[in-house]
């Protein structure tokens, strides 16, 4: 039980990385505040399911006042809130000459205007309390880039050095921000590209890349690094640190002899 | 008991983070060689905290014969190579023109030779053995950023760094992890005189006011505990990562 009695934000919560963490952390003693974007129903169900009196909220991460009346409403509910992870992301391709604006923008919006709004909303309660842990989920293709998925990369990369900033930032108050990286993760986020027979070649590219042979992690080993940065048994000299989790992705080429 | 049936090499287990990693590594239930590079004793004293699990090595590890004869006494001691931790390390300051041929001879033999040779001898038994494996390296805050009066220690950090990545992906295919721990300041007997000496106590204030986080060192069982976490199931999906603990130091200012 490494996190009794803690309270947890989790953005995009209702499924993929998100749910699982919020899982673990309950399987771990936390209360979770469990946000989805829009459908209530499905976040209300994981809640239920993971118990502790965690409860299910919508909230729009893209708008900074749904944020802030979130977090309000959380505090309000729960008393206090320990731990932010903003698991909330999108992931699709922007060719470049091939890309709506308004699809690049949604892209910036969620993926890193979005871990920046809940941030922003939840660390002037973090800072009074002088304590909190903020987990951000950056990824692998924050570091490595991809063709055609452009935008994906560049905010991923944003996210990392949000992270760092907001560590110096923060830590001095206490607070300990860092990032995750995963690599190729199964979740209903990338579902399309392991299962439509036209996204093959990009399942062919990836499998490529990927030096274990396992292409994809699973997301209860993204919420094991969770646990392992959140708990004040283990996280507590880290800072400022982005862990790859990538089954060797970002670390270099294989090269067979 | 996370690593019951379980055989760990540990280097430097004499003191410092190496030691409590032998120490955790043991209460977990794994069977432990404590390596240290020339006393006898001092791998005792380790052993001795090691609840009759451990037992004691000793290894010059700037000599690859010595490695070699090291890995046939391991195997043979517990029949086997699990978890391999590379965290024998010297530590000392390397100014401009401070600095002579001894000291950097010295420094890339303890640090970057060793961790090489290790990674070598011991991932080639686990690829033999099948199964798979865990290798944990030791880098360092300094091997991520420069440090103006530790030249050869920051570049020798920075080569296990990215010396993990290279191992991770020629071992990834036999499903062994390797990964690196980049702790930064961390109280140890090998920065003692920097916490207690007045020679450096302008090191030591440059180093607290530098360090974003409310203190300035770590505590070994805190970098032990990372260890545990990097060489468990819990890591599978991590190969050839850097988990950077040092207290914000390495994230800028």
């Amino acid at each position: 039980m490494e996190l009794r009695n803690k309270v947890a934000l989790i953005s995009g919560g209702s499924s993929g990385i998100g749910e699982a963490i919020a899982r673990k952390f309950a399987s771990e003693g936390a209360t979770c505040a469990v946000i989805a974007s829009s459908n209530i129903r499905k976040v209300n169900k994981v809640a239920k399911e993971i118990k502790r009196k965690s409860k299910g909220y919508v909230c729009d991460v893209t708008k900074p006042k749904d944020c802030e009346a979130t977090v309000a409403k959380v505090l309000k509910n729960h008393g206090k809130i320990d731990i932010l992870v903003n698991a909330a992301g999108v992931f699709y391709p922007t060719p470049a000459g091939d890309t709506k604006p308004a699809d690049m923008n949604r892209m910036v919006d969620i993926n890193l205007k979005g871990q920046w709004n809940m941030i922003n909303a939840v660390s002037p309660h973090m800072v009074s309390r002088k304590r909190g842990n903020i987990i951000n989920m950056a990824s692998v293709a924050g570091m490595v880039a991809l063709p055609a998925y452009g935008m994906y990369c560049a905010t991923k990369a944003g996210i990392i050095m949000l992270t760092k900033c907001m560590a110096v930032e923060l830590s001095r108050s206490g607070i300990h921000v860092n990032s995750i990286s995963p690599g190729n993760t199964a979740s209903p986020m990338n579902e399309d590209i392991r299962t439509d027979p036209e996204l093959k070649p990009v399942l062919d590219f990836m499998e490529m890349l990927t030096p274990s042979g396992r292409t994809y992690s699973t997301v209860e080993e993204m919420a094991n690094a969770a646990l392992f940065l959140a708990s004040p048994k283990t996280g507590n000299p880290i800072y400022g640190a982005n862990f790859t989790l990538d089954e060797g992705f970002a670390a270099g080429l294989f090269i067979a002899n | 008991m996370r690593f019951e049936g379980k055989v760990a090499l540990v280097t430097g287990g004499s003191s410092g983070i190496g030691a409590e990693t032998c120490v955790r590594f043991a209460e977990e239930g794994a069977r432990v060689a404590v390596v240290a590079s020339s006393s006898p004793d001092k791998a005792q004293a380790t052993v001795d905290r090691c609840q009759g699990r451990g037992r004691a090595f000793v290894c010059d590890l700037a000599d690859v014969g010595a490695i070699d004869r090291l890995v046939v006494d391991v195997i043979e001691a517990f029949g086997q190579i699990d978890i391999l931790v590379n965290s024998a390390g010297v530590f000392y300051p390397t100014r401009v023109g401070e600095t002579d041929e001894d000291m950097f001879d010295r420094m890339i033999d303890a640090n970057l030779k060793g961790c090489f040779f290790m990674c070598d001898r011991v991932g080639q038994h686990m690829v033999e053995r099948g199964g798979g494996g865990k290798i944990v390296n030791m880098g360092s805050g300094a091997g991520v950023a420069g440090r103006s009066n530790y030249l050869v220690y920051s570049a020798v950090k920075a080569g296990v760094i990215n010396m993990t990545r290279s191992f991770a992906v020629a071992l990834a295919p036999h499903g062994i992890n390797v990964n690196c721990l980049a702790p930064g300041n961390t109280a140890t007997p090998m920065n003692e005189n920097v916490r207690t000496e007045s020679e450096y106590a302008e090191i030591y204030a440059t180093i607290q006011d530098k360090t974003p986080s409310p203190r300035a060192f770590a505590d070994p069982r805190e970098m032990a505990g990372a260890i545990m976490f990097l060489c468990s199931d819990d890591a599978a999906a991590a190969y050839g990562a850097m988990l950077l603990m040092d207290e914000g130091v390495s994230a800028g200012y």
